[in-house]
């Protein structure tokens, strides 16, 4: 993949930086019954909008950002991004077109999946019973629709900056 | 025209000519009261510009009036609220560090706070971190300047306590919005409306620090624990500050 990829990667973490402090410190200042998971959006992202092998790299050094904003334990919140990540692509194998559209879908089905993913492994990790609530994921996800439009705007900019060209779709084989 | 006037300006004593004055008068008397009219019209108008500006000036400075009010309603809340922390800090023997809270667990699930003390401060990991009237939690994580505090209220917290008036022990563990007192026996004396404090058995809480009081008891027919739950005083909402205990005395109230 051409471009800078090195300042495209490092813009793309500093900013997962500010939206996990924004969510953690600003966001319950507004509200704390409800609240987005904007890291969701910057995941997701780099799960359709990168090749593989550069999108691994980034997610795992996303988990340890991740890392350092909760008690989940590290181990277990890599596990439950790689393996979003892995079903986002096949999802992007099979379907996918240009544009917001399938983005903000995609952020949707992400922050549902990662509900799900998280209070599974938790449940078998810890052998303690499901915290999941259906309801405060599905606000989540819907919260993260507007946020999901600027981080989309954000990096598609930065990455007209940084020459890293958007796929098309043909699929991701134009990434070798 | 100009033999009227030679007329006039010879005799001073000239009277003036009656039917010219009289109508010169009365046309006179309509433009006055046209003019007062307009006169009045105009200044109506003017002074509503006036009036609009004015408005507007006073509005903007309402405004600002109210805006000032609120920052000083703060201002008088925030002092409220540490005279309350520095008043529970003179009454306590346990050398006690003020914090502030910086931030909350990026998922709503997990119970945890950030704090503005760490490492370079004296902070270590379980070290227990209370407010005024009741115990908040116990540090998990820190940091050189910062550090995670788990809350009661999360289910992976349990702290060591007692039932105030029967002396009875249990384990708090924390339940999202509740806690659930555990490990008491069936025939163990408790009833709704005790209070639960700590035990300072695990050398980390002062001792008889509030924890909350019992809400229901569910006694399990040929079961050997009973299930308690217990409503926390901590409201985890709205803390804002709290203190981290550094030297642990046995009994926390003078």
């Amino acid at each position: 993949m051409k471009g800078n990829i090195l300042t495209n990667a490092f813009i793309t973490l500093l900013f997962l930086i500010l939206c996990c402090a924004f969510q953690t410190t600003l966001w319950p200042a507004i509200t704390t019954n409800i609240q987005p998971h904007i890291w969701v959006c910057v995941l997701t992202y780099l799960s359709l909008y990168r090749s593989p092998n550069v999108a691994l790299v980034l997610l795992c050094l996303a988990a340890l950002i991740l890392k350092s904003f909760t008690l989940f334990p590290g181990s277990y919140l890599l596990l439950a991004i790689v393996f979003s990540h892995f079903i986002l692509k096949q999802i992007k194998d099979r379907t996918f077109w240009k544009g917001i559209s399938y983005y903000i879908l995609c952020t949707v089905f992400a922050t549902l999946l990662f509900g799900v993913l998280l209070s599974a492994i938790e449940a078998v990790g810890f052998g303690n019973s499901l915290s999941f609530s259906p309801m405060n994921w599905l606000i989540s996800a819907l919260l993260n629709i507007p946020f999901s439009i600027i981080i989309y705007r954000l990096f598609i900019t930065i990455d007209k900056i940084t020459s890293i060209p958007l796929p098309a779709e043909t699929g991701y084989n134009q990434y070798v | 025209m100009f033999m009227i006037y030679f007329s006039l300006e010879k005799g001073q004593n000239q009277k003036p000519i009656p039917g010219v004055s009289s109508s010169g008068g009365l046309i006179q008397k309509s433009y006055h009261y046209l003019s007062s009219g307009v006169r009045g019209s105009t200044g109506k108008y003017l002074n509503l510009i006036r009036i609009k500006t004015e408005n507007e000036q006073l509005v903007n400075e309402n405004l600002f009036i109210r805006a000032q009010l609120g920052e000083l309603t703060e201002l008088k809340k925030e002092n409220e609220r540490l005279s309350d922390l520095l008043q529970f800090k003179s009454k306590n023997k346990s050398q006690l560090l003020a914090a502030k809270v910086i931030g909350q667990d990026l998922f709503k699930e997990h119970h945890m706070i950030s704090l503005n003390r760490g490492k370079k401060d004296g902070v270590k990991d379980y070290m227990a971190v209370i407010t005024t009237g009741t115990v908040v939690g116990y540090t998990i994580e820190t940091h050189k300047t910062t550090s995670k505090v788990l809350l009661l209220t999360d289910k992976y917290a349990s702290i060591d306590t007692i039932i105030q008036r029967s002396r009875v022990r249990g384990l708090i563990e924390g339940a999202q919005s509740h806690a659930l007192l555990k490990y008491l026996k069936v025939d163990d004396d408790v009833q709704v409306g005790d209070l639960i404090v700590t035990s300072g058995l695990q050398n980390i809480f002062p001792k008889g620090f509030p924890i909350g009081e019992v809400t229901e008891i569910d006694k399990i027919p040929y079961q050997p624990s009973q299930n308690i739950k217990v409503k926390p005083f901590l409201n985890a909402s709205t803390l804002e500050e709290a203190f981290i205990v550094i030297t642990n005395n046995k009994d926390s109230q003078q």
